[in-house]
């Protein structure tokens, strides 16, 4: 009963395009004053202050900022060139080099449209020069910019730890593996493809040694960084958020030493997290009231009973699960779809005996497949929007290879769980 | 009323918004320095979490407004954009409309809460014993500020759409395209001779 009435309105508001933050709250007062017999709604003030001085929740700003940074101070764009050397010779060329740079700023940043955007911005003019199938290359960069929310630091995983109070230096460690596992399932699957038909890759290219060995310094500055932020993390030096605050200051000297910082560029550098940070924290902080109201009328237990009433084993459970994502994962944005499902499903999972880390992972993987499949996946309109001709069915057709690798991935992680679990029992 | 107080709205929020985003880099420094000294120097000054947890609290309230009027509040549009143009405004007023009434309703409560601790002189439970009046009133500001902008915003649209310019209305309140937000996020402001692969690369193509 409460399920349909909360499914209902929540789905309703949010189809009227009302700001996903506002729909969260209304909802959260329609079921306080139909299924509590106390009046909720005047704790709005507390819960809200608390979740906004939430230590662990500094964490996303402070990654933001750091994203921005690295990404307005231009050294995307000197990663791509350099990785271009050491990766282009090989079937598939230049498209390799857009996995692979996706994936370093994936452990530098959290943000998959700002990557995604930036990458289109550097390498689709090199598509057309050298030739390579259009379809192909786009999807590359689409797929290649939703790892960043698997790879370590991600703003997606500590969302998840947040609304499930999981420790987000595990989410974290577990992962990185999955998410290497991922970037080269992603290159091989390019890989596979040009060499059966090699009219899919461009004209190929070769760096010499003096070219490759020069570029090496480009790479350093991002590897540094990753350094820092995930090894203080894993050593224990850090928290997250002391680890991105950490990030932001050497990320900063490292714009500086590119001689990139200028009043314009903190202003836009500020702007710009400001703009995602306002955005997320807002959601945020309706989604934890909207949970205080889930928890206080019993939503979850009643759920769990539910879901043990049907008798399907944990495993179909899993299923169906995975089903039920792939499906809103059509249709809804990925930080809303998490906030939205991630406070119900993720409480009855654990009650089945699944790890709630390992889940963590899972879900990671579905919302990446989320912002690659039609009609409403994210990376694929952003890499449109920056191409601006021909048609996205090309983007989308040219994506779905990466879906199926996706796909691949959700089945091994079932199958070998230590693969998330393997790094994440180190740490608190 | 006329729509000319928007663009002095949005500078004034984007002014706060620097302010939002220089709290996050001076949280920064003090989050390091307090890293720095407690491991290399094992001091700790204590409440450098304390202090930056409430830095976020003001910073996020202080950029909501900004937010507003960059159109960055996430709005599902899958039915939106294929609405004839009518329903679009129906839907643009409402969505003002229930984000205004949800933060009416937050702000009231959140002074409450200033007002509270105002009154009874509430600490926090921290060796710092921080007045927690002090953030919690840059933080009902910050509210209280989006509030009226969401406000204006919504006062403004319908202005327009009384005065028959769908077009206005639609720049002030509609859903944000995809097109500004790529150009917002690669807006790029380095100088650097960076080996750029092409010319061509550097703004996106955007016109």
């Amino acid at each position: 009963m409460i399920v349909t009435v909360t499914l209902g309105i929540l789905l309703s508001l949010l189809l009227l395009s009302i700001p996903v933050a506002a729909a969260l709250i209304i909802l959260g007062f329609s079921i306080g004053q139909i299924f509590s017999d106390f009046p909720l709604y005047r704790a709005i003030g507390e819960i809200s202050w608390s979740a906004s001085t939430d230590f662990i929740l500094l964490a996303i700003p402070l990654f933001v900022l750091l994203g921005e940074i690295l990404l307005r101070a231009g050294i995307a764009k000197r990663t791509y060139t350099a990785l271009a050397r050491w990766l282009a010779w090989l079937p598939g060329g230049l498209m390799h080099a857009n996995i692979a740079t996706s994936a370093m700023f994936a452990a530098t940043s959290g943000s998959s449209v700002a990557t995604a955007a930036t990458i289109t911005t550097v390498a689709l003019p090199e598509a057309e020069r050298y030739r390579y199938r259009e379809s192909l290359f786009a999807g590359s960069i689409a797929a290649g910019g939703t790892l960043g929310i698997l790879i370590p630091p991600s703003i997606n995983l500590i969302v998840y730890g947040f609304l499930t109070n999981t420790s987000i230096p595990q989410l974290f460690m577990a992962g990185i593996v999955p998410g290497i596992i991922l970037t080269l399932l992603f290159m091989a699957c390019i890989f596979a493809i040009c060499l059966f038909k090699p009219e899919y890759g461009g004209v190929r290219q070769e760096a010499t040694r003096a070219e490759r060995l020069s570029s090496l310094a480009d790479l350093v500055p991002v590897l540094l960084i990753f350094a820092v932020v995930i090894g203080s993390i894993y050593t224990g030096i850090a928290t997250p958020t002391e680890s991105a605050a950490l990030g932001v200051l050497f990320s900063l000297g490292l714009a500086w030493q590119n001689r990139a910082v200028s009043l314009d560029f903190i202003k836009q550098v500020l702007e710009g997290t400001m703009r995602t940070t306002a955005m997320i924290m807002l959601i945020l902080v309706a989604a934890n009231f909207l949970n205080f109201i889930l928890d206080s009328i019993g939503l979850a237990e009643q759920l769990t009973e539910f879901v043990n009433n049907l008798g399907l084993s944990p495993f179909k459970t899993l299923m169906v699960i995975i089903l039920l994502y792939i499906v809103l994962g059509f249709f809804v944005e990925t930080l809303s779809l998490m906030v939205i499902t991630i406070p119900i499903v993720a409480p009855v999972m654990t009650g089945l005996g699944f790890d709630p880390v390992w889940f963590g992972v899972l879900i990671i993987l579905l919302i990446e497949m989320a912002l690659i499949t039609p009609p409403v996946g994210l990376n694929l309109y952003v890499v449109q929007g920056v191409r601006q001709r021909g048609s996205i069915s090309d983007i989308m057709k040219g994506s779905m290879p990466f879906v199926g690798m996706i796909a691949l991935m959700v089945l091994l992680l079932i199958l070998f769980p230590d693969m998330a679990l393997v790094f994440s029992q180190y740490v608190d | 009323m006329n729509t000319s107080i928007i663009p002095a709205a949005h500078r004034v929020s984007r002014i706060a918004a620097w302010a939002g985003g220089g709290i996050l880099l001076l949280t920064s420094v003090l989050i390091t320095v307090e890293v720095i000294l407690r491991k290399v120097f094992t001091i700790s000054m204590g409440g450098a979490d304390e202090i930056s947890s409430y830095a976020m609290a003001v910073s996020c309230s202080f950029g909501f407004a900004f937010a507003l009027f960059q159109k960055a509040h996430i709005r599902i549009d899958v039915v939106y954009n294929k609405c004839p143009r009518m329903l679009k405004h129906v839907l643009d007023i409402a969505s003002l409309a229930f984000l205004g009434a949800y933060m009416a309703v937050l702000s009231y409560f959140g002074f409450k809460v200033f007002w509270v601790s105002f009154t009874k002189g509430t600490t926090a439970n921290t060796p710092l014993h921080t007045p927690l009046w002090i953030p919690q009133l840059a933080w009902t500001i910050g509210l209280w500020g989006f509030t009226l902008a969401i406000v204006l915003l919504l006062s403004a649209t319908l202005f327009s759409l009384l005065k028959k310019d769908a077009q206005t209305a639609a720049a002030l309140a509609g859903a944000a395209t995809l097109k500004e937000e790529i150009q917002k996020e690669t807006a790029d402001t380095s100088d650097t001779d960076a080996p750029a692969p092409q010319e061509s690369s550097e703004s996106g193509g955007t016109p």
